[in-house]
């Protein structure tokens, strides 16, 4: 890799080919302003994948948000079971009226699964929003100040990820007690080695370079040298790990919840539908089906556009 | 290598030593006491339940085990890290702790009745990621762009983007219900124990499903980067010169490629052997699998803390020789770092 | 690994060459890239002949179309993205594109070898010297794993690599640069082949190695006969090894004649620029180098007239919309650009060590 710069054209492969044909022919159209986000979109734009990620997450938000508006009126309560009719509502299959059957409790599926997005989307993005603010310390710390700070926080990054992931987890929610919000908690706190790791080797890279050497000549603070300089460099790798990253906590919540240790019932959450559908596997398998599918796709969603990303903004990750 | 080995154990103490301070320390937060839980319903009567306190290192003993009372003749609660310097001076001894609930058996003697299942089932899974993973990641390079190399991509990206659990349902499913005349509904139940004296099938296939959704992740994981290994290798300037001799594109690949790119690959599969010997929560929870890691989860449910604290202690340690061993094996397999590290010129 | 011989095999370097023909001849080869955003045309249209005992140098920028022209010779090029457009290479009067893949890798490295840029990155690292260097005499000899390290030995020490016997269990870690690129060259040479194609030998070694290597290549074709393509970017490189030269832009051929031609009668304004881009050994004299203006033009969407007049100095209208056609300055010198033959264009123009000026004294 390290005779790449001395490879000349003639010896690319494809899609080096590709990539400097396509970087000539823009050269020639003297393209407008070029920035990193101009570009990456364009090349995000062409890779389809990514785009059918990107819309089926927007799809999901949307209709995760207005639920409430149109959701209650048409196919029921996602949490409250009518003890009336339960005999008769209970674990129809799929129909017109609803197309994802219903529970034990006459509850409609597509109903819960709507509801459970609010729940998943919502664990996805605040638990990566908390651990991706407590790497961006951690790594931040580590990486700027080095020495000491490094391997305090270096080794207590290896303490947590010496952890079984989900035992750790469990014995988190075990401390904190279950229910949404620690979930999003317990997942936050412990995610935060990774992007950490990320960050820390993003800055080290970026911090040798000559135009932080300027900054800091100039007087500018360390706050405002990582703030200014340093963070906007490596802004592409973690958007793209974050990214990744909230799939891997929808993962991670519909795992608690399926164990029982996640989101309380009656609250929707498709880990907690699945455990619920388990009993009935061989006779009514749609509802396990339904919310599996709901997290399938969702997390594929997240795990295509992190991909595209990736690609768009040319990020070296170390792991596949 | 020897001094590199001492160097990885040495920098392992401290590691070490956090994770068991950390699940010590929750153990201290965690709401309820144990004894009482461990007696649920019925009642203790004081003074057995001094004993058992005593016994738990949970209050004061004196050098007999006997529990010692202040002025006022309560016992005394023994702080935390009085605690810890028990529990690792136990471990020195080849001593795991004692069960709060399961009768009071020691740890060490829980998790050698659960350890064969995590173990078999391990290898199990570790040999279908190995296998399944390497050639699917080795088509998908060779053949690239082609069905094939779609495939693997579609497949591989949803394996990844499941619910672990849920896979395995799926196939209890499909080879249980679907496949129903063919397997005589063998695989639908949670299969509990393997075999058994009721079993229709050889123990071996009830390890089929179980390795199934342990791999599934991995094997996914697996394929990806081997598939880009290859990838990579193959455009490197060595492999040029090897076609540059008069190799065959088949002798190529098979002798100049797959050694390189094996060498990531070999590491991602061992940490992941690692892994799996942790236990796997969720595959063993979903067949009701009788290993380590459904057995810390019920553990932690149950606030049955020795029993976490043992096997994770256990697993931490299982991990990091196992990585410790793919470092040394990593050595062997590329030359560059066999003497870097050794034979210095 | 040994290839079986199959009883009618025709070792071709054992066959003379067809009467009236080359040992290589390469005749207008054309060799489009065709990727997502267009054809790259990557080879346009070259031609030269080569016999044994023969220096070819190849001259151009990066992207001038140097490298992929031997490896197309070589069929080192994966076809798609690449494909033959027109133009056909004989070996010994065999045209080496319409034979198939199976005869090719008998061609390769046993009639025409190839030596790489980067010796670093040319050798793989998990294998030993001696494994490497045996491979080409197991494949094509036959030779037994024995025979072949003997004869890594000896071949090592001809390239001049102390203590032979050791050094061929070592890793190609253990080498340093030159020494590596040493052992490409006896891993090269190891089947005895006709051609040896040098890649830019020399571009990643030390200076001072530089020439150990050139030499050694010298060395080894005046003990061996066989004929070199020596590719550089640096006209100094092949000055004094070069029997021709072959100055490439763009793909094709700009000009292409004797080593003395090129360098006391260039007739090209492209020429011209390489030869003012190499450092004169004048020590009290301290001029600056005269770059070449530009960047090599995109082969995607190539000018419509002569490639190189967006850079040219002296570029016309017809420069701009007209291809140049070779015009023959002398016998197997031509030269692409349309002022080729006006005397007194080159005469004004073409740098000191051209001949005319020289005759005439000093530049303008």
């Amino acid at each position: 890799m390290a005779t790449e710069s001395k490879k000349d054209m003639e010896t690319m492969t494809e899609s080096q080919v590709k990539v400097e044909a396509s970087a000539q022919a823009e050269d020639l159209s003297a393209a407008p302003a070029r920035t990193l986000w101009g570009d990456a979109w364009k090349r995000l734009r062409k890779n389809k994948l990514a785009i059918f990620g990107a819309i089926w997450i927007i799809f999901m938000i949307l209709v995760a948000l207005t639920a409430d508006l149109w959701v209650p009126q048409t196919l029921g309560s996602p949490t409250e079971a009518d003890s009336t009719t339960m005999a008769q509502m209970s674990r129809l299959a799929p129909s017109a009226e609803h197309p994802f059957g219903t529970d034990t409790l006459g509850r409609d599926v597509l109903c819960r699964v709507i509801y459970g997005a609010r729940i998943s989307l919502a664990v996805g993005v605040l638990a990566t929003a908390i651990s991706t603010l407590i790497g961006l310390v951690m790594g931040a710390l580590a990486a700027y100040y080095g020495g000491i700070w490094d391997t305090i926080i270096m080794r207590l990054a290896d303490i947590f990820l010496a952890f079984p992931y989900t035992l750790f987890v469990i014995a988190m929610l075990a401390v904190i007690g279950s229910g949404i919000q620690n979930v999003f908690v317990a997942i936050g706190i412990l995610g935060w080695p990774s992007i950490a790791r990320v960050f820390r080797s993003a800055i080290l890279s970026v911090k040798e370079n000559d135009y932080v050497d300027a900054a800091r000549a100039m007087g500018a603070s360390d706050f405002r040298i990582i703030a200014r300089h340093i963070f906007p460099n490596s802004v592409a790798s973690i958007v793209v790990y974050a990214t990744m990253n909230i799939g891997g906590a929808i993962l991670t919540e519909s795992a608690l919840s399926y164990l029982g240790m996640g989101v309380v019932p009656p609250d929707p959450s498709w880990g907690i539908m699945i455990q619920d559908g388990q009993t009935y596997l061989a006779t009514q398998p749609w509802l396990m089906l339904m919310p599996g599918l709901a997290i399938l796709t969702t997390v594929l969603a997240f795990t295509l556009l992190g991909d595209g990303l990736r690609d768009a903004l040319d990020v070296k990750m170390k792991d596949a | 290598m020897g001094k590199y080995i001492l160097k990885r154990i040495l920098q392992f103490i401290p590691v070490f030593l956090g994770v068991t301070l950390i699940l010590f320390a929750m153990e201290n937060i965690v709401p309820g006491d144990p004894i009482k839980l461990m007696a649920g319903e019925k009642k203790l009567d004081p003074q057995t339940e001094v004993t058992l306190r005593a016994s738990y290192h949970l209050i004061e003993t004196d050098d007999n085990g006997q529990p010692v009372y202040d002025e006022s003749g309560n016992t005394i609660e023994t702080p935390m890290w009085k605690r810890y310097v028990f529990y690792v001076s136990g471990l020195l001894h080849g001593d795991l702790g004692t069960s709060y609930q399961r009768s009071g058996q020691p740890v060490a003697d829980i998790l050698a009745q659960k350890y064969p299942y995590t173990i078999r089932l391990s290898i199990c899974a570790i040999l279908l990621e190995a296998i399944v993973g390497i050639g699917a990641g080795m088509v998908s390079a060779i053949k690239r762009y082609s069905f094939w190399d779609i495939l693997v991509t579609l497949v591989t990206s949803i394996l990844v983007a499941m619910p672990a659990f849920w896979f395995g349902m799926l196939l209890q499913l499909f080879f249980g219900i679907v496949l129903k005349d063919v397997t005589g509904g063998g695989f639908y139940l949670p299969i509990s124990g393997a075999g058994g004296p009721n079993a229709e099938f050889n123990d071996w296939v009830y390890y089929i499903l179980p390795a199934m959704t342990l791999a599934a992740v991995s094997t996914a994981y697996c394929a990806r980067i081997m598939r880009s290994q290859l990838l990579e290798v193959l455009n490197q300037d060595y492999i040029r010169t090897a076609r540059a001799k008069g190799l065959s594109r088949r002798d190529v690949i098979w002798h100049h490629a797959l050694k390189n790119a094996l060498i990531p690959v070999v590491t991602y599969i061992g940490i992941d052997f690692g892994a799996m010997m942790a236990g796997a929560i969720l595959t063993e929870t979903v067949f009701n699998w009788p290993g380590v890691g459904y057995e810390t989860y019920r553990a932690i449910t149950q606030r049955d803390w020795p029993i976490v604290l043992g096997s994770v202690t256990v697993i931490v340690v299982v991990v990091m020789v196992i990585n410790l061993l793919v470092d040394v094996s990593y050595a062997f397999l590329d030359p560059r770092i066999r003497y870097g590290a050794g034979k210095n010129e | 690994m040994a290839r079986k011989k199959n009883d009618n095999w025709v070792e071709l370097k054992d066959q003379p060459v067809p009467e009236g023909s080359h040992l290589l001849e390469v005749d207008d080869l054309k060799m489009y890239f065709h990727t997502q955003d267009g054809v790259v045309k990557a080879v346009d249209g070259v031609s030269y002949t080569l016999d044994r005992g023969e220096t070819l140098g190849v001259v151009g920028e990066s992207g001038s179309g140097k490298s992929v022209t031997s490896l197309t010779i070589m069929g080192l090029i994966d076809m798609p993205p690449g494909k033959i457009e027109g133009g056909d290479v004989r070996y010994r009067g065999k045209s080496l594109l319409e034979m198939s893949e199976h005869e090719m890798e008998h061609i390769r490295g046993n009639d025409i070898a190839m030596i790489f840029q980067d010796p670093m990155t040319s050798l793989n690292p998990v294998y030993t010297i001696g494994r490497q260097l045996g491979e080409g005499l197991r494949l094509h000899r036959g030779y037994t794993k024995e025979q072949a390290t003997e004869r890594s030995i000896e071949l090592l020490r001809m390239v001049g690599i102390p203590n032979a016997e050791q050094r061929v269990k070592d890793y190609p870690h253990e080498f340093s640069g030159g020494m590596r690129q040493r052992v490409m060259i006896a891993m090269a040479l190891a089947c005895d082949p006709d051609i040896l194609i040098a890649d830019e030998p020399t571009t990643a070694l030390d200076v001072t190695i530089q020439a150990q290597i050139i030499e050694l290549m010298k060395e080894m074709q005046e003990k061996n006969g066989n004929a070199i393509i020596m590719i550089t970017h640096d006209l100094g490189v092949v000055a004094d090894v070069a029997d021709k030269i072959m100055v490439m832009y763009a793909g094709s051929p700009v000009e292409f004649g004797t080593a003395d031609e090129i360098f006391y009668g260039a007739s090209h304004p492209y020429t011209w620029g390489l030869i003012r881009s190499i450092p004169k050994q004048v020590k009290d004299e301290k001029k600056p180098l005269t770059p070449i203006k530009g960047n090599p033009p995109s082969l995607v969407n190539a000018p419509k007239g002569c490639p190189f007049s967006p850079r040219c100095p002296y570029a016309q209208d017809i420069c701009r919309n007209k291809k140049p056609e070779p015009h023959f300055v002398g016998e197997g010198h031509y030269t692409k650009c349309h002022f080729a033959s006006d005397p007194d264009f080159i005469k004004k123009n073409a740098p000191s060590t051209s001949r005319t000026q020289n005759a005439e004294g000093g530049e303008q």
